[in-house]
């Protein structure tokens, strides 16, 4: 078959651009994770502890490499990439550095939140940083960071401090927490168990109501509290509030995770769950607020106080 | 220190588990004959042994299982599968537990003895593995779990999520394999142990899909990836299971780092799901909770209820 030579330049002008977009999706992810790595503290830079072997940046679908079976809930809260470098003491200790760089800063905070325990010790280093027992996270702007020592040895412990500083003095932007965070009433609230969700995932991993997906969210607050705990669920003007309402209700009706189910005005309904905790659910506007504990007073004086502010 | 806890009630449904499809060779099938053979015989069904010393711990369970060679016919060409996430603590398997198995399968005078894995070579020597497997003289087969022709499919015709899987040709080399899990929370499904541990025969691609693309979308996602293991498990059959429940997260798994639990735990045994429903009552699950155990109970691959397995506990 011949080709005419008006069809072979058009041929070679396709490809030449393909080329040319690879090349340039290639520079920004170049970029991007040259990017990433300036984060990572030099040698000497910070005392007795030093980066050892090259740095892996693995970026989008990537982490499956790097994490094996545990990427889901990171591509949950919108994973971009990861870095992970090693780093030795002069006695010989390790730590490891995971530094993910996440979609926006609300995604950084929401990882953060579900990788922290409720019995760490908080320090006031980024947007916040949780040391447990050998290992610390912190998130500042977009980034959440991992550290992780191999014992809870004074050297270690030290280290994870020290490494923690060095790598949030490299990151110049801060960010605010999300809005949702300020709903949630701060009398008796237990810092270390906010939990910022962005997908079923995170949400089945703090509290069962369902495996699937009944509250169709991409951004909710868990709070705990001395005897009980909030969920607010955010929607943006485009969802169906009502109609995820209603079907959670059909679906916790029927439930086999849920007793008693009653409906008590038009907005709210309740349910007994599987631990025999009062679970009272609310819609107002584009929120569906959620209370786990045992008092419906409460639940109620809770949603009023949420939906006075 | 000794207890049994109580006796089993399902004969039927272990015998039923020798008559599915073996992927691996001949040996295997005695290797289940002879299960079930225990079972009439009213033999110890899971032993847990608790201990500081877990080579130690990975012997005795075996032996209170009724010794090696039942599991392990002598000459066999076994493999051995351990969980070898990165170094964090509480998400891999105890070399010393590998140990363990190893001195058992040499007890057994198996005619080779490797370890078989997906996992690079980096993560095993950032586990400090090497060196014990050249002390102990074993083989380190890694698989390229980016190869597809290191592969081969294997139809799952009673999966019902899963219809079929990518199996390594490697294991083709073993007369039969033994699955040494660290069981350890899971963020996607709560738990893994021996069931979700096959996923590490399985090629990378083939296990994406039990993952599904969009956890958002997708509302039945988590359920998903249960079915899938357990129709996984339909055509991987360990001859022994040996998890280390020794020291592992329970938060932020299977990678971690997380919260760590420290039983001092080793947990012998042919029934997965037996095992698993015993592990996972470690940090507070009920088996009944885990769906990868009712699905995989339902495929008739093993007992849920730890009532009715007969379940040795030890002290060392």
């Amino acid at each position: 078959m011949k080709i005419s030579s008006s069809c072979r330049i058009a041929v070679i002008a396709v490809l030449l651009s393909a080329l040319s977009i690879l090349l340039s999706s290639c520079s920004d992810t170049q970029e991007e994770s040259n990017g990433i790595l300036s984060y990572i503290p030099e040698e000497d830079e910070v005392a007795g502890w030093n980066p050892v072997d090259e740095p892996q940046v693995y970026v989008g679908e990537d982490l499956f490499l790097l994490i094996n079976g545990g990427a889901e809930i990171y591509h949950e809260y919108g994973f971009k990439q990861v870095v992970f470098q090693e780093f030795e003491s002069a006695g010989g200790k390790s730590i490891n550095m995971e530094l993910f760089q996440m979609e926006d800063p609300a995604s950084a905070y929401g990882i953060y939140t579900f990788k922290t325990g409720e019995n760490g010790t908080e320090m006031d280093i980024g947007g916040g940083l949780m040391l447990e027992e050998y290992y610390l996270n912190f998130w500042k702007n977009d980034l959440l960071v991992t550290l992780i020592g191999f014992d809870s040895e004074k050297e270690t412990i030290d280290g994870l401090h020290a490494l923690a500083r060095g790598i949030a003095d490299r990151i110049t932007e801060d960010a605010e927490k999300p809005a949702l965070f300020k709903m949630l009433p701060s009398e008796d609230l237990k810092t270390s168990g906010i939990k910022y969700l962005h997908g079923n995932l995170a949400l089945y991993n703090n509290y069962e109501f369902d495996s699937a997906d009944i509250f169709r969210f991409r951004e909710c607050i868990l709070g705990k509290y001395g005897d009980h705990r909030l969920l607010i669920f955010k929607y943006s003007g485009d969802d169906d509030t009502a109609g995820i309402f209603k079907n959670a209700g059909d679906i916790i009706r029927e439930s086999g995770n849920f007793s008693e189910f009653k409906v008590i005005d038009d907005n709210t309904f309740s349910a007994k769950d599987k631990n025999s905790e009062l679970a009272i659910f609310r819609i107002n506007e584009k929120y569906i607020l959620t209370y786990i504990g045992s008092n419906i007073d409460q639940a109620q004086s809770v949603f009023s106080g949420i939906i006075d502010r | 220190m000794s207890k049994e806890i109580t006796r089993r009630s399902f004969i039927k449904k272990s015998a039923a588990i020798g008559t599915t499809t073996i992927l691996a060779g001949k040996a295997l099938d005695k290797v289940l004959d002879t299960s079930v053979d225990a079972v009439a015989q009213g033999r110890v069904d899971v032993s847990v042994v608790e201990g500081s010393d877990y080579y130690r711990s990975t012997l005795k369970a075996v032996e209170e299982l009724g010794g090696v060679t039942r599991f392990i016919p002598k000459g066999s060409k076994v493999a051995i599968l351990p969980n070898a996430q990165r170094n964090n603590p509480g998400s891999y398997t105890s070399p010393e537990v590998v140990r363990g198995v190893i001195k058992l399968c040499k007890d057994a005078e198996a005619d080779a003895i490797d370890i078989i894995t997906l996992q690079p070579l980096q993560n095993w020597e950032s586990m400090d593995y090497t060196d014990m497997f050249n002390r102990e003289g074993v083989g380190l087969k890694i698989v390229d779990r980016r190869d597809e022709s290191l592969f081969k499919t294997v139809p799952i015709s009673r999966g019902l999520a899963l219809k079929e899987a990518q199996i390594m040709k490697e294991l083709d080399n073993y007369d039969l394999f033994v699955n040494v899990p660290i069981t350890k929370d899971h963020a996607g499904t709560k738990f893994t142990g021996t069931l979700k541990n096959m996923m590490g025969l399985n090629f990378s691609r083939n296990n994406r899909t039990f993952h599904k693309q969009n956890w958002d979308t997708d509302i039945n996602a988590i359920k998903h990836l249960e079915q899938c293991v357990a129709d996984l498990n339909l055509i991987v059959k360990p001859a022994l299971n040996i998890v280390d429940a020794t020291e592992f997260i329970t938060t932020m798994g299977p990678f971690g780092p997380g919260e760590l639990a420290r039983p001092n735990k080793v947990i012998a045994g042919v029934d997965r799901v037996a095992i698993d429903a015993y592990c996972c009552t470690l940090w507070g699950l009920k088996p009944e909770e885990i769906y990868s155990l009712g699905f995989a109970n339902k495929h008739g691959l093993g007992e849920i209820d730890p009532e009715n397995v007969n379940i040795r506990e030890i002290s060392l």
